[in-house]
């Protein structure tokens, strides 16, 4: 399990600071954000790590650390892409999961989202619920300079 | 997160019970201007539902400042300001209140309200923010703060100017817990109420999430596991009239944020979950950790996002 858990996890890292670099590239966007800017940016896959891995659910525990902390990240891949990534926190002690919620702030990674159909949901959270008043207000005014 | 609409003058007429896909039961109602949905397992009473109803038009008639009849209309339009007797329910709200305006340095605070008016988010839905002039004067009075503008004696909050009272960041989850509390109270052990994309679940099994993509309705960027817990999103694509105008502004500023577009915050409780999610459009995780227990899930404008590690669910990234 080790050497197998250790080549997925470098290639997690790789992949997470490639995506990092390709979010960098257009500066326009921290001003401008765009649908196609998280969508299509992200790498389907790390060239420098392409690898022959079987497609499936992986997972990995990361000990560090001499208090026996550790860190469970599950990833899923598929064609040598990583599709998912989980992450479980193992700490006991309160110093540990600080750490570890440090490392989580350390490591933004690109999303890219999956289509909404393909995702066995109970329910939704996000913007799609506008005030109704404010969205007759804003048609309203698009239809005025549009007229 | 959405700052308090129109009330219904009759609530009731929107009010739907119906099925579950899960084979439960709905209760779909309109309330604060947005569409609100209780699953539960077994249907709700008619009195528990006209409980529920009436429970939202007592917190809107309060809270509400898009409604000139409202406590918070009152206040903002008494020249010189004055005392006003809130309900009970004020004391846990603005208590919370005081521990986000704490820890964000300001950032988060009810008088933004002023502000929402002068970019356009007014009771009337202008979408046109005040002249020039007007800011400018405005200005020159100096920004109302939390701390610094409203005293409080229990109830009562002091006021001795008009002030803009605003509780979007934390109202919608503070009356899904009061609604919450209302199904527990007549021995519901299992439901959800959604207060559109404001969540609280109650229940042994785990309800799986799916975390809106910020520019596209049709995507998710992720699924989070609830289970006895709440769960809130905020975001700034949807709710915006043009030119980096939006509803999530720094108080101290009066400006829109623009580094965070989309947050989700999972907390014992709702009030709590969404005020975090508005915080985090301000203040770094870590430093509402020293103060909160959550988890968080919070997308930039670049796009990448950060999370805690403890947030159970998926990332698609």
């Amino acid at each position: 399990m080790s050497a197998l858990s250790k080549k997925i996890a470098t290639a997690l890292v790789g992949i997470s600071v490639t995506a990092a670099i390709a979010g960098c590239t257009d500066t326009d966007s921290a001003s401008s954000p765009s649908a196609s800017n998280i969508t299509s940016a992200a790498p389907s896959r790390s060239p420098s790590n392409r690898g022959p891995y079987e497609d499936g659910e992986y997972t990995v525990d990361g000990e560090y650390g001499t208090r026996g902390s550790s860190i469970g990240v599950a990833i899923t891949l598929e064609d040598d892409a990583i599709t998912t990534v989980d992450v479980t926190p193992h700490a006991t002690d309160e110093t540990s999961l600080a750490l570890q919620r440090r490392f989580a702030e350390a490591v933004p990674t690109l999303v890219v989202g999956r289509d909404i159909d393909a995702v066995r949901l109970d329910r939704v959270a996000g913007n799609s619920h506008t005030p109704a008043g404010f969205n007759d207000a804003l048609e309203k005014i698009k239809a005025e300079a549009s007229g | 997160m959405s700052p308090m609409k129109p009330g219904t003058k009759e609530p009731s007429a929107s009010a739907v019970l119906g099925r579950s896909e899960a084979g439960g039961s709905r209760f779909d109602f309109d309330a604060l201007g947005t569409r609100w949905q209780i699953e539960t397992d077994e249907p709700l009473s008619p009195d528990l539902r006209s409980r529920i109803l009436d429970r939202i038009e007592q917190f809107d008639a309060t809270y509400s400042r898009f409604r000139p009849d409202s406590l918070v209309s009152r206040i903002a339009t008494a020249p010189d300001g004055g005392r006003f007797e809130f309900p009970e329910d004020s004391l846990a709200l603005f208590s919370l209140y005081d521990r986000l305006h704490a820890a964000t340095d300001g950032a988060v605070d009810p008088l933004v309200g002023r502000e929402l008016e002068l970019l356009g988010y007014d009771s009337v839905y202008s979408l046109t923010p005040a002249p020039d002039e007007v800011r400018a004067a405005e200005r020159a009075r100096g920004r109302a703060s939390w701390a610094g503008d409203v005293r409080r004696d229990g109830r009562s909050v002091v006021t001795n100017r008009p002030l803009v009272i605003d509780v979007g960041a934390v109202g919608k989850g503070y009356l899904v817990d009061l609604l919450s509390a209302i199904l527990r109270e007549a021995g519901h052990t299992d439901f959800v109420v959604d207060g559109s994309g404001d969540l609280r679940h109650v229940a042994e099994r785990a309800i799986r999430v799916g975390l809106e993509h910020p520019f596209d309705p049709r995507r998710v960027i992720g699924v989070a596991h609830l289970r006895a817990q709440a769960l809130c999103a905020s975001g700034t694509s949807r709710r915006a009239w043009g030119d980096g105008l939006h509803h999530v502004l720094d108080a101290r500023t009066g400006v829109p944020v623009r580094e965070v577009v989309a947050t989700w915050v999972m907390a014992d409780e709702a009030a709590l979950a969404d005020g975090l999610a508005t915080a985090l459009f301000f203040t770094e995780a870590r430093r509402l950790a020293e103060s909160f227990e959550f988890t968080y899930v919070r997308v930039r404008s670049d796009g990448r996002a950060e999370f805690s590690p403890d947030f159970t669910g998926e990332l698609f990234t």
